[in-house]
């Protein structure tokens, strides 16, 4: 482990050994690719860095986007299509039920049909009206959604098709309108007019919702690089500055001892006692949602374990010669701390931060899941399966899983890297 | 053998009874009660659950008819008095008699519960004088003509004047909650559990259960998966997610029903500034929504066809109005608004906003069946006719507090909201939602979008002093169909409430969407 604590400032002074030594950086690498399941981990870290790094580039969407999800490809499941709007018409169909009577129907809009005969005739003695409509092609050889009755004058019945339950209209096949009658307990003796809605079926496909689409109609795959994106920028920036603070003040506390050591290691103290998840809630309820807050949030539930790691890093490397050596040297203290002090904390700090950036990932997606945090419509992971769960119970497994899975994925990549990062850089466990 | 055959049908009955009356039931609902001050809060999470308790002087039925309750015979002897004959040989669950003094006493009591976050006031503010004829005679003496109040006095309990000091504190520890209802109060657990027991004394014969106990599972799924265990015997609010599921299962019984509730949008219309109304790069501007194009815009940029197919998965109605069709008041003339994005668009441009402004509609998220999703699917429609629309939804202990906000306003501009009427008919939404704002009379106490219009007072005022019933449901619905032509609010779509029940159970539905016992049938 010497070559580590080679200070950059003083390594480069000539030594009398010929072996050139092996620069640091070098031996990590060479040490890490020894582990294979760490190579493993390395790699699918880049992959999921890349997505999100690319994210807005190739995802097939921007789940962002209000305008660009539509609500009426809701709960798909995965391998649907995504179509264009298909055609749709609502016909007016007027009728008299005190004489017999024929209308011609014509179509202006896209309807695939050249036109359709509306007649009817009056059942006497009866509260009663025969109608037919004939629509020219043949209504049932184009395709359709089920056809919907509506309007229908109060008190009347039919004799074809079923009433929706709770709702006023009617659904019906479409053999049945080429004759079906109205009949009333009223008298039917003012004119009327039924609704019925045609809608086709058919759309060009746009694209395939590969992972399916979650209850707003996102495509579930660009929501997850999305979501990825959104996750380890929170984990990685908040790691940073929670490193950045905790490191300088470990250090400070190591260097100076006394009453700042005391002081900034009981605040550590005191942070730790509390659950993070605990004082995470606690921040975002008072500082409200917001992907900034949330970054925020984590760097002050984070900071500590840098601090106390850095501490008593810093206090083992403060009492070794070289520390020594620079003090007689008469260099001040800042070039101390920051050019030979901190250069052989980091090891163990890269270790720390590795290990954090899972945990922010985590946190952020638990704060996610427990609805504060990110807003609803900017998913991160953690909202994605919360929005999905409550899915799950009706076997829309896919709003829940995928994003779940591409979670656990990440967090086991850092933590393979992770680990052997520490093997490596752990002097204790060196062989 | 007619004898015996009777004497047959009467052991019949008889084991029947037995095992009827040997049930206890466990009811999981969605939200807590916040007191069991039966005259704290009005809120149908309160009031399914303290109606058992107490009991009215007139009762509402599953579909808010009016019936006898703790009156017999009710109606007006002069223009503004009423007389009411209360039931005799009714006993307080303490064993003490009730008289015209506990109703006056509850009347007297309701404006004066300290902190009540929604005041019964409202109902008894009409009542000018109340006249104690003998012990089971009552005459209330209104300000006008008031045919109203049979209706509104069917929403306030009947408490006890045994003890007149009661505070909701008392009430909720349980020594306070002393009724004549089917039910008597055994222990509140906030969190936890709610325990009644059977009142065999009942004047309207004793109840099939003999414990009901209420238990708050806020979570959809939870819940579900509680009655799928055997745990809960009834839950109420089925997620529209999984009723397709919950139909395929033997053991559990689905029920549905039709509410009187409206899912709605109340707009900020009055201020000159709205909080949260900016132009696209994030600057102050004047109010659009006092532009009544603005909010016809945004009514017709709501898909709510497809809000009912997708978002609520075919369970629940399109609205235009604050009642669905058959209820007392509702207009004939209203149709569910056409959705209409380039004719939005269109209309925008001519108000002056061609290219939309930025907008945050904030809703609830664990008030309405499925409201966070509502919201999201409204911003998504509203954005695609230009509106940037950004959704912020929270859980109703903070939200309607901000969404009422103070004298001066909403805290917010465009919310997501929901009424149902608690008094069966139009009145009551009319009342509270858009008359112009009174803390005299107590109108217009939830108009949180501050709509106000003199023709729209005139004609609901109008209609509140009618008391021929057709000439009324005629004004009312005109009073509506001002309301909707000038856009006070905009309706989305009524609930359609779900229950589910273990099999040997069924639900008969009430239109209050209160969960009660004494609306489950044992098959």
């Amino acid at each position: 482990m010497s070559s580590i604590e080679i200070d950059p400032g003083t390594a480069s002074a000539p030594d009398q050994k010929p072996v050139k030594p092996v620069p640091p950086a070098v031996r990590i690498a060479r040490d890490f690719v020894e582990s294979p399941l760490a190579v493993l981990g390395l790699v699918i870290l880049l992959c999921i860095v890349a997505i999100a790094i690319l994210a807005t580039v190739i995802a097939p969407q921007n789940p962002y986007d209000l305008s660009e999800i539509r609500l009426e490809d809701s709960r798909q499941p995965p391998g649907s299509l995504r179509m264009t709007d298909p055609w749709e018409t609502d016909l007016i169909l007027a009728i008299d039920p005190t004489t017999e009577g024929r209308t011609e129907i014509t179509f202006l809009d896209e309807a695939p049909f050249d036109g359709a005969v509306l007649s009817w005739t009056p059942v006497s003695d009866e509260n009663a009206v025969v109608v037919r409509l004939v629509f020219d092609p043949a209504l049932d050889s184009v395709p359709l959604e089920p056809l919907r009755l509506d309007e229908l004058p109060r008190g009347a019945d039919l004799n074809v098709g079923e009433k929706h339950s709770f709702r006023s209209f009617w659904t019906v096949e479409p053999a049945d309108l080429e004759e079906f009658t109205i009949s009333s307990s009223r008298a039917l003796d003012q004119p009327f007019e039924l609704e019925l809605a045609v809608h086709g079926t058919e759309g060009e496909t746009i694209m395939t919702y590969w992972l399916g689409t979650d209850g707003q109609g996102r495509d579930m795959l660009s929501a997850i690089m999305y979501g990825l994106r959104t996750s380890l920028a929170v984990g990685v920036v908040s790691c940073f500055f929670a490193m950045v603070i905790g490191l300088s003040l470990g250090m400070i506390a190591a260097f100076f001892g006394g009453k700042i050591e005391t002081v900034i290691m009981r605040i550590v103290d005191l942070q730790l006692s509390f659950p993070t998840i605990l004082v995470a809630l606690m921040l975002l309820a008072i500082l409200g949602s917001g992907v900034e807050k949330v970054m925020l949030a984590l760097v002050i539930v984070q900071w500590a374990y840098f601090a106390r790691t850095a501490r008593s890093v810093a206090l083992v490397e403060r009492s070794k010669e070289y520390v020594e050596a620079a003090q007689c040297l008469a260099l001040s203290r800042t070039r101390v701390i920051f050019r030979h002090l901190l250069p052989n904390c980091l090891p163990p700090i890269i270790v720390v931060a590795t290990v954090q950036v899972a945990n922010a990932i985590a946190l952020e997606a638990t704060l996610s899941f427990l609805g504060i945090g990110l807003p609803v419509t900017e998913p991160s992971l953690g909202l994605l399966i919360s929005n999905g769960f409550e899915y799950m119970l009706s076997g829309r497994y896919w709003i829940s899983v995928y994003p779940g899975i591409a979670l656990l994925i990440t967090i086991i990549a850092i933590n393979l890297v992770g680990d052997r990062l520490r093997d490596i850089l752990n002097p204790r466990l060196n062989r | 053998m007619w004898k015996s055959l009777s004497a047959a049908t009467l052991a019949a009955g008889m084991v029947l009874g037995t095992v009827a009356h040997a049930e206890d039931i466990t009811i999981a609902v969605a939200s807590e009660v916040t007191a069991m001050d039966p005259h704290y809060h009005n809120t149908g999470n309160n009031n399914q659950i303290v109606g058992l308790i107490y009991d009215r002087l007139l009762h509402q039925d599953s579909n808010q008819q009016l019936g006898p309750g703790l009156a017999v015979e009710w109606g007006p002897i002069a223009d503004d008095v009423w007389e009411f004959q209360l039931r005799e040989g009714v006993t307080f669950h303490d064993g003490s008699a009730f008289t015209a003094e506990d109703v006056v006493f509850s009347y007297e009591r309701v404006p004066n519960v300290p902190n009540s976050p929604s005041s019964f006031a409202t109902y008894t503010a009409g009542i000018a004088e109340i006249i104690v004829v003998d012990d089971h005679t009552i005459q209330f003496r209104t300000n006008g003509p008031y045919p109203l109040l049979p209706i509104d006095l069917s929403t306030i309990q009947i408490i006890s004047s045994e003890n007149p000091e009661a505070t909701t504190e008392e009430f909720n520890a349980g020594p306070a909650s002393i009724g004549t209802g089917p039910y008597r109060f055994v222990s509140y657990t906030p969190g936890e559990s709610i325990v009644l027991e059977a009142n065999p004394d009942y004047w309207g014969g004793a109840p099939q259960f003999d414990t009901v106990t209420y238990r708050p599972i806020s979570s959809d799924a939870a819940r579900v998966a509680a009655l799928l265990a055997g745990d809960v015997d009834v839950i109420s609010g089925v997620p529209t997610s999984d009723i397709e599921t919950l139909e395929g299962n033997e053991d559990i019984v689905l029920s549905q029903g039709v509410s009187n509730r409206v899912i709605y949008l109340h707009i900020d219309s009055r201020r000159v500034y709205s909080p949260f109304v900016t132009d696209n790069d994030g600057n102050q501007i004047f109010n659009p929504f006092q532009d009544v194009r603005v909010r016809r815009a945004i009514s017709m940029a709501i898909d709510r066809e497809t809000i009912v197919e997708e978002v609520m998965e075919g369970i629940a109605i399109p609205a235009g109005q604050v009642l669905p069709e058959g209820f007392f008041g509702v207009s004939d003339n209203i149709e569910v608004p056409e959705y209409d994005p380039e004719g939005a668009r269109e209309l925008l441009a001519e108000a002056g906003y061609p290219d939309g402004f930025r907008l945050t509609i904030h809703g609830p998220n664990d008030r309405y069946i499925n409201d966070e999703q509502i919201a999201q699917a409204i911003a998504q429609m509203l954005t695609r006719v230009g509106i940037q629309t950004e959704v912020e939804t929270m859980p109703r202990s903070v939200y309607f507090g901000r969404a009422t906000g103070d004298e001066n306003g909403s805290e917010f501009s465009l919310m997501l909201v929901g009424w149902g009427s608690g008094t069966g008919e139009a009145s009551s939404p009319l009342r509270a939602l858009l008359h112009t704002r009174d803390d005299d009379t107590g109108l217009g106490r939830t108009n949180r979008g501050r709509y106000s219009s003199a023709a729209f007072d005139a004609t609901l005022q109008l209609a509140l002093n009618t008391v021929d019933d057709d000439l009324r449901q005629e004004l009312l619905a005109r009073a509506t169909e001002i309301a909707m032509r000038e856009i006070g609010l905009i309706p989305t779509h009524f609930q359609v409430n779900t229950w589910a029940t273990r099999a040997g159970l069924r639900y008969l539905p009430r239109t209050d969407e209160y969960t009660r016992p004494t609306n489950v049938v044992i098959e």
